[in-house]
């Protein structure tokens, strides 16, 4: 919204010591990128994947990009290094390296982005 | 404790303070540039709100570590911006006002507001000036202004 953005609460990186989380360019992403239905139930995997390679919902990404993306874009990078809570305990990330995320993507990618 | 050297209203000021400390404390306490409130400390309020690099910013959730070069105008300084002029008197002349507190960041929204949206529609102004909060209750006055200093900055 303009005149109340985003980057009004959140900086550009993390301000541990008042909890908020902050990167480059902080923002939700669109509601062609959701991965929640509107009572906020996930969707299934396979939807998931296919909405990931749909160049209509997915910023018009080929698999170069979707491993570009996941490779070097900051907000996603952001997760292997999410700060602390208000309550000055970390968040958590995700379950395997960031390194391993990017191998299995280019995996994923190489095999033709398969989708269940 | 650290020096910073910050841009604050167009000139250039040192504050040696601990990294941690938010923008809004090195305002007040530091620079002694009250103008800018202190409401929630949790960004929920937007008493608290200045412009970093002419975005609306939450200065109770900055630490001063993160402002780096980026340009901090607050309420002291927006009249020197046309559009800042062209908000502060349609506010005074919509006599917005009630108790007064919240109203720097009500302004300093506003700016923010018209600066990237120049003639905004309804649904934004509501959207865009509803996070900045006045227990006073002076929202239908607030959109007059808005409209009015919309109407004075084209």
């Amino acid at each position: 919204m303009p005149g109340l953005t985003c980057a009004g609460c959140h900086p550009q990186a993390n301000a541990d010591a008042t909890g908020v989380p902050g990167a480059p360019d902080w923002h939700l992403a669109p509601l062609s990128m959701q991965w929640q239905d509107a009572s906020d139930t996930p969707l299934a995997s396979g939807e998931v994947c296919r909405a990931v390679v749909d160049r209509s919902k997915n910023n018009n990404l080929d698999g170069a990009g979707l491993v570009k993306h996941v490779a070097e874009d900051a907000l996603v990078l952001w997760a292997w290094s999410p700060g602390v809570r208000t309550d000055g305990t970390a968040r958590s990330a995700p379950p395997l390296t960031h390194d391993a995320f990017v191998r299995a993507t280019r995996r994923w990618v190489e095999g033709g982005t398969p989708c269940p | 404790m650290k020096d910073f050297q910050l841009e604050v209203n167009g000139e250039r000021r040192t504050v040696t303070v601990d990294p941690s400390t938010p923008l809004l404390w090195v305002l007040r306490d530091g620079l002694k540039m009250t103008g800018t409130k202190y409401g929630c400390g949790i960004g929920a309020c937007g008493a608290c709100t200045v412009h970093l690099d002419g975005v609306a910013t939450r200065s109770c959730l900055v630490p001063v570590s993160l402002v780096g070069a980026r340009r901090v105008v607050t309420i002291e300084g927006i009249a020197r911006d046309a559009v800042g002029a062209a908000v502060q008197d349609a506010w005074v002349e919509t006599d917005v006002v009630q108790c007064g507190y919240c109203q720097s960041g009500q302004i300093m929204t506003a700016v923010a507001l018209l600066k990237s949206k120049p003639d905004p529609s309804d649904g934004e102004v509501e959207q865009s000036m509803g996070g900045t909060l006045c227990r006073c209750g002076t929202y239908a006055r607030i959109r007059v202004a808005v409209r009015r200093a919309s109407s004075r900055a084209k």
